[in-house]
């Protein structure tokens, strides 16, 4: 990269970098930027340079919850003040040793000991922040992180000494040993560590395996701590904690003073207990033992379910259950949107083979397309679903017979729905190996091993609060996406704007739909008062 | 990802190279508030494909290439208002990017150093914006001088800490 620029370009562009990313620059201004990063690898290592820097002092506000600060700690993340000062005595060698605060600095040092040093060594020594858990799911959650409103997205780190403040909703946390838990709002909790939290409000429900034996949870008068593998604690607004036994045994120690280590309970499956602290001092708490109640407790994060409005089951016919179907001719001497071809020559019926009817699209010559639609315009329902969620399954087989396609517009499989704003679909090919794999507009998810010859279900499910759709794939979060901008799928379907449409085009091998479904979640956001798991009679 | 080593392998890796990740991700969208909503992005798509990581590679480079294929995404959907909305640029800063990996980390690394060499009015004015995250505006309220002086003194300081960390890499490079 050697220099090409001009002192002069080098300051325009430094100044064009600087407004641009104060958000002052103006539509001219981020032009030239642009054409400068274009034009001149020079330009573009500058720029890369500045977001780095930018993005370095950004770093600190970000992770501040985690109790961080690398510049403010005056040392680099990772270097001790102690190792800074003899990386500094090292460069400056002979010269360093003439200023007086050193050798009085270093008599300081000497005198307390090598033990002290050492110690000094080991304490201050900063090292970045760990993050010791993760959310690995959360459902319709509000609240706080650190006093910062959040959604709890899942995916987001946490950190050691971080407190969940769940407004309502569901979070399930993974923590790095292995233990997960399921937290359900409101609720208050701190994360304590790589398997052990403290909770002061709310319920939680853990499931803890072999290698996190030991996960604890502190509460207000009770520290419950897994001897593996299934429990729930509740603690009330007015501090009386339960620990419930699902699976496995617990250990529950209540303190009974300061400097006591308290009672000691060992509970077995299906044993609970109730304390409560005592009312006076001196006095014990109070401590029932009782049956455990599961269904109290919300050990999963189940979806919710959506109303069905459009589907297609099994072997039926899709045609008599409202699809319509468009079987048409491409290629030359075509019209552009397709020659129709005659329903009832569509290489289509029904199957039933290892125990799963399904309907098969059977291989298509390569100009060949065969979908089922749902060509209403209902603008009333799509503005519904954008506004509460929706969510689309599918159950797809894609068989091995016949060349696999050789360009991915030729997927044996697509579906999707569209609304006023997006479509949102899926490409389901298979690789060389017979396994299946989708492709977004953004994103491609699998292979999924395993699944030669095999039905594979899709769900999509839209989220109106994020704007994004996410993927699961047999019961699997992959990821999201966030649809594609309408304009580029018209091109696809030559003018028309189905509602729904499954199918298969151009692929010569045969591909088998068992279910395709698509509904609104107009139930969805009570979820703490009937999630599918908890009694309807909870506390 | 109910595995415990892999999560904590998941964990070890992303809290060494989440940083430069985000950078990178800055360096292509040019934007804060997108930056950080693209890094929570990545982050959860590099989690919930983990297990498609082959233990031993480069976790940064496969964090990059998601978060580049994130970015494109993204850029399709706003082009209008995207600074790199061409992927002539976009190739040219993750170019430029891989190509200074070892200097970019270098110059994190004397960040820190060289804001202590501030002046205290000028590490001031940076603890607010960055470290108390108030808006450029809203310092300007603060300090008593108008948003105009507070955007010229932040490009003022941002070009001596630019100088200040390059120059630290040369003299490190050289020594």
């Amino acid at each position: 990269m050697n220099s090409q620029l001009t002192s002069e370009q080098i300051a325009r562009i430094r100044e064009l970098i600087q407004a641009v990313y104060h958000e002052q620059a103006n539509p001219e201004e981020m032009t030239e930027l642009r054409q400068w990063i274009e034009s001149s690898r020079e330009a573009a290592w500058l720029y890369a340079q500045y977001m780095h820097l930018f993005a370095g002092l950004h770093w600190d506000k970000m992770h501040q919850s985690a109790g961080t600060s690398s510049h403010d700690s005056r040392t680099p993340a990772g270097k001790s003040p102690v190792l800074g000062f003899l990386g500094q005595a090292f460069q400056q060698g002979a010269n360093f040793f003439s200023h007086g605060y050193v050798l009085w600095l270093l008599a300081a040092m000497i005198l307390p000991g090598i033990l002290f040093l050492l110690v000094i060594l080991n304490v201050v020594q900063q090292t970045p922040p760990t993050p010791v858990a993760v959310v690995s799911r959360s459902r319709d959650c509000a609240g706080r992180l650190d006093d910062r409103p959040t959604t709890f997205y899942p995916g987001s780190n946490l950190f050691s000494e971080q407190t969940l403040v769940i407004d309502e909703g569901l979070v399930e946390i993974q923590f790095a040993d292995g233990a997960r838990t399921v937290l359900e709002g409101p609720a208050t909790f701190v994360i304590r560590g790589r398997n052990a939290g403290s909770l002061t409000r709310g319920r939680l429900a853990a499931v803890v395996p072999p290698e996190a034996r030991g996960f604890a949870v502190e509460t207000p008068s009770a520290r419950v701590v897994d001897l593996g593998t299934e429990f729930g604690v509740w603690v009330d607004d007015r501090g009386r904690v339960e620990a419930h036994v699902f699976g496995g045994q617990i250990g529950v120690t209540v303190p009974t003073s300061t400097d006591s280590p308290g009672l000691a309970a060992l509970l077995i499956k299906g044993e609970a207990v109730r304390i409560a602290a005592a009312d006076t001092v001196g006095k014990s708490p109070t401590i029932v033992r009782m049956p455990a109640a599961a269904k109290r407790f919300t050990r999963s994060i189940d979806l919710p379910e959506p109303t069905i409005l459009f589907a297609h089951h099994g072997s039926a016919d899709p045609t008599t259950e409202g699809w319509i179907l468009h079987y048409r001719q491409y290629g030359e001497g075509t019209p552009e949107k397709g020659k129709r071809l005659a329903a009832t020559r569509a290489p289509v019926g029904p199957i039933e083979e290892g125990g799963v009817a399904a309907w098969s699209f059977g291989p298509l010559n390569p100009e060949r397309r065969a979908f089922y639609i749902i060509d209403d315009d209902p603008k009333q329902l799509r503005a519904e679903a954008q506004e509460k969620g929706w969510v689309l399954r599918a159950r797809v087989w894609i068989g091995d017979k016949g060349p696999h396609p050789g360009r991915e517009s030729n997927a044996p499989c697509h579906f999707g729905y569209r609304d006023e704003e997006h479509s949102w679909g899926l490409w389901i090919l298979s690789d060389p190996e017979g396994n299946q794999y989708a492709r977004t507009t953004e994103s491609v998810f699998g292979p999924f091993p395993g699944s030669r010859n095999q039905y594979v279900d899709y769900e999509l499910r839209y989220h109106p609060a994020r704007k994004n759709a996410e993927l699961f794939v047999n019961g699997r979060l992959m990821g999201t996406f966030k649809g594609a901008p309408k304009r580029k799928i018209d091109e696809e379907e030559e003018g028309h704007s189905p509602l729904l449409r499954f199918g298969t085009y151009f692929v010569p091998t045969e591909v088998r739909i068992a279910k395709f479904e698509w509904g609104i979640l107009r139930d969805a956001p009570d979820v703490a008062a009937k999630p599918n798991n908890v009694d309807q009679d909870k506390k | 990802m109910s595995d415990s080593p892999r999560t904590e392998e998941y964990v070890r890796l992303w809290t060494t190279h989440g940083q430069q990740v985000y950078a990178y991700i800055l360096s292509l969208v040019a934007n804060r508030a997108d930056a950080e909503e693209l890094f929570q992005d990545v982050s959860m798509t590099l989690w919930v494909k983990f297990d498609q990581f082959i233990p031993g590679s480069d976790f940064r480079a496969w964090a990059y290439r998601v978060a580049l294929n994130k970015v494109g995404s993204f850029q399709q959907l706003r082009r209008h208002r995207t600074l790199l909305c061409t992927s002539e640029a976009l190739e040219m800063v993750d170019q430029a990017i891989l190509a200074g990996v070892g200097r970019l980390d270098a110059q994190h690394d004397a960040l820190a150093d060289c804001l202590d060499k501030l002046t205290p009015r000028d590490r001031d004015l940076i603890d607010r914006r960055y470290r108390q995250g108030t808006s450029p505006k809203a310092v300007a309220e603060q300090v008593g001088r108008s948003a105009t002086a507070v955007y010229k003194a932040l490009s003022r300081i941002h070009n001596t800490l630019l100088d200040c960390v390059q120059r630290a890499t040369v003299t490190e490079g050289r020594s």
